[in-house]
């Protein structure tokens, strides 16, 4: 087994729900998401984010603007549409119950030994 | 030293060395390269330019001029490898709620999950989104034309299976409506704006701090290529469509003609009627199935290949390995050998010529006779269509058109018919059987005389190039009526009123010593006075020179004497006689 692969699948696999969580409390513009998500060490490359991004747009749960900024040319801020509020409720609620499976999953195994 | 370029990236501006320009436009080139089929793709691209800006302004602050190397592999290192953008694409596509971004990038594959044989036609349902029901409907009417079997079984060999998961969702792609048609068709476009947009920034990028016109000019037909790739693609895509549309159209016809038949001079043959056909023409049955087998290897190579890039260059299927087409070639060229040997063996057939004659006395009450044309199905059936056919076939029996029958005066005592068999062969002797094999219809009724124009060949023997030339050999004084529609059998016979053949049917002929006069033509009275005058003349010079005659007679208007040899009894000539033989009266039907 591809010890780092295995890690690199589950980080994808919450990857999402930690965007949409994270934009849900404040909109965001690429950057921060991305400084965000790896001081969670989520992700190891930016370059992953930026597909996800626009995909998550083109399907209707993200919409951006653009502001401008101080720094530099204008930025894009990310938001939750509607539809991404409801796909966020949905993500956290299988999330809660993943955890619960994974959990209980994992105390089976240990209990015996203890 | 190093020379530097001025870039605009997200919307800052760069001096970058050549070597970090280099490797920074192999990345973006790329990137664009493995999202130009995703939609957004253009967006995925200007964010990552914006971030890596960011990035660049982050690291050389104000104080450094130049990116360089170093510079451009720290900036990638954050964002990773074009790869690791990738890997994200692959783990979006495994999820199944995710179906609705797909790219719509489509492959044709093969549905091996809902195969039946071998998964041709859920795949290919699956690559038009409609239900596989359909096309297996398809495939089971193409068999009946003969064309789904050839057509299935290469589908099977050149399509892929979809084995991963992203080939099964490559096989999915989008469904085939005019909008995605209609996209399909923009994103393309838009691909060969890019490609434009490319080679302009480049040739601007280059213009500004290199002068070095070879390169200029090499990377501007580089672009141009692109361009022309692009183009080229899209017609080949879609002159594969009308080649496979026009492969198809001509295979259906063939089938169509080996199971319902076709027309050939406005006479409708079956294919059953052809290959009978074949099957007299060649020696045997063996022979035949040579032909058959050498014709079919021969078609099948180039059949293939056409079938085969068609589908190539619409479905985009790897080219064909040099194996496979080797062999296709070598089967050809074995199809052509059996073939040729089989010619050769059947023209070998046709090599030697031979023929034999029959005589039959023909005894009649009457000196005045009617001469018929047997007119049956079969003889119809030569004649259906507006020309006339050489052969015929009727209850599955072949017919043969290849009969003439000519007048001539008798040499003998009496009215005779003689008839010659002609026929080819691969030795005289196997030749003369041939012609003996014939069966034709001629028989005697008690005044008229019944021709076929057409024969059959017995039953084991094959067509040869049979021929029967009849001559019917009449008494001088007999009148023979030809009966209209014998101008299809007679050919050629000479008469004193220089008639053409078909002008002579329906008119009554008396057989004089000066050949065949005609008794009810308009020209009749002129032909016999002039005739008459003739033979008069004739006398005289006869008389005059003392000449021995054996013959005379008149040929289109010439007369003609023939001298016999120098006789002891100069008194016993015989051609007053024969002189006065002439008619001289319509009523009169003979004199001699």
């Amino acid at each position: 087994m591809n010890i780092e692969n295995a890690k690199a699948q589950m980080r994808k696999g919450v990857l999402e729900l930690c965007i949409l969580n994270m934009l849900n409390h404040r909109d965001a513009y690429a950057n921060e998401i991305i400084s965000e998500l790896k001081k969670a060490e989520l992700i190891v490359v930016e370059g992953t984010l930026y597909p996800l991004l626009t995909r998550l747009k083109n399907s209707g749960i993200l919409a951006y603007r653009w502001e401008e900024s101080s720094s530099g040319p204008p930025r894009k801020y990310y938001s939750l549409t509607e539809i991404g509020k409801a796909a966020l409720t949905e993500l956290l609620k299988s999330w809660e119950n993943l955890k619960a499976a994974v959990n209980q999953s994992i105390q089976k195994d240990i209990k015996p030994q203890s | 030293m190093k020379k530097t370029l001025t870039i605009n990236l997200g919307g800052f501006i760069f001096h970058i060395d050549e070597d970090a320009f280099n490797q920074l436009d192999l990345y973006l080139g790329t990137l664009r390269n493995q999202f130009s089929r995703t939609s957004g793709g253009d967006e995925i691209i200007a964010d990552v330019e914006t971030r890596m800006a960011e990035l660049f302004r982050e690291r050389n602050g104000e104080t450094k001029e130049v990116i360089n190397t170093l510079d451009v592999e720290a900036v990638i290192s954050i964002l990773g490898k074009p790869e690791d953008y990738l890997q994200e694409e692959d783990y979006a596509h495994a999820g199944a709620h995710y179906d609705q971004y797909q790219p719509y990038s489509k492959k044709i594959h093969r549905d091996v999950d809902n195969r039946i044989i071998g998964g041709v036609a859920a795949g290919l349902a699956a690559y038009l989104n409609i239900d596989s029901i359909w096309t297996r409907l398809l495939f089971i009417a193409l068999l009946f034309t003969g064309f789904g079997l050839l057509l299935y079984v290469i589908l099977w060999i050149v399509v892929p299976s979809a084995r991963t998961t992203a080939e099964k969702l490559q096989m999915r792609g989008k469904p085939v409506t005019l909008s995605n048609i209609e996209t399909f068709v923009r994103e393309e476009v838009h691909a060969v704006g890019n490609s434009v947009k490319n080679m302009g920034r480049k040739a601007q990028g280059i213009n500004r701090s290199s002068n070095n016109l070879a390169d200029l000019l090499s990377r501007f037909f580089n672009g141009l290529l692109e361009i022309v790739k692009l183009i080229l693609k899209f017609v080949f895509k879609a002159i594969g469509f009308i080649f496979l549309i026009a492969v198809f159209i001509a295979l259906a016809s063939l089938a169509a003609t080996v199971f319902i038949g076709f027309n050939l001079n406005d006479t409708h043959y079956t294919w059953g009627e052809i290959s009978n056909l074949f099957q007299l023409i060649s020696t045997d049955s063996s022979l035949y199935n040579s032909i058959t087998l050498g014709l079919s290897l021969f078609v099948l190579g180039p059949l293939f290949l056409l079938v085969y890039y068609g589908i190539r260059l619409v479905f985009g299927v790897d080219p064909l390995n040099r194996g496979v087409r080797r062999s296709l070639g070598f089967l050809s060229l074995i199809g052509l050998i059996i073939l040729g040997s089989s010619v050769y063996q059947i023209s070998e057939n046709f090599r030697s010529e031979s023929y034999y004659t029959s005589e039959q006395k023909i005894d009649l009450n009457t000196r005045s006779y009617k001469l018929e044309i047997v007119q049956d199905d079969i003889y119809y059936s030569f004649y259906e269509g507006i020309n006339t056919d050489l052969w015929t076939i009727n209850n599955g029996k072949s017919y043969y058109k290849n009969v003439q029958l000519d007048i001539r005066k008798s040499d003998k005592e009496y009215t005779y018919l003689e008839s010659e068999f002609k026929s080819r062969g691969l030795n005289r002797q196997d030749a003369r059987k041939n012609a003996q094999s014939l069966d034709y219809i001629f028989t005697v009724d008690s005044n008229t005389l019944n021709f076929s124009n057409y024969y059959s060949i017995n039953e084991g023997s094959l067509y040869r190039m049979q021929k029967i030339d009849h001559i019917l050999y009449m008494m001088p004084g007999d009148t023979v009526y030809l009966s209209p529609g014998t101008e299809k059998l007679i050919y050629n016979i000479k008469n004193l009123n220089n008639y053409w053949d078909y002008n002579m049917d329906g008119h009554y002929w008396t057989m004089t010593q000066q050949g065949l006069l005609c008794v009810d033509c308009e020209n009749s009275d002129q032909v016999r006075a002039s005739v008459i005058e003739k033979v008069e003349e004739i006398e005289t010079t006869i008389k005059e020179n003392d000449l021995n005659t054996k013959e005379v007679r008149i040929e289109n208007d010439l007369i003609i004497i023939e001298e016999a040899e120098a006789s002891l009894f100069p008194s016993t000539k015989q051609y007053p006689a024969k002189i006065n033989a002439l008619i001289t009266s319509k009523e009169s039907s003979f004199l001699i």
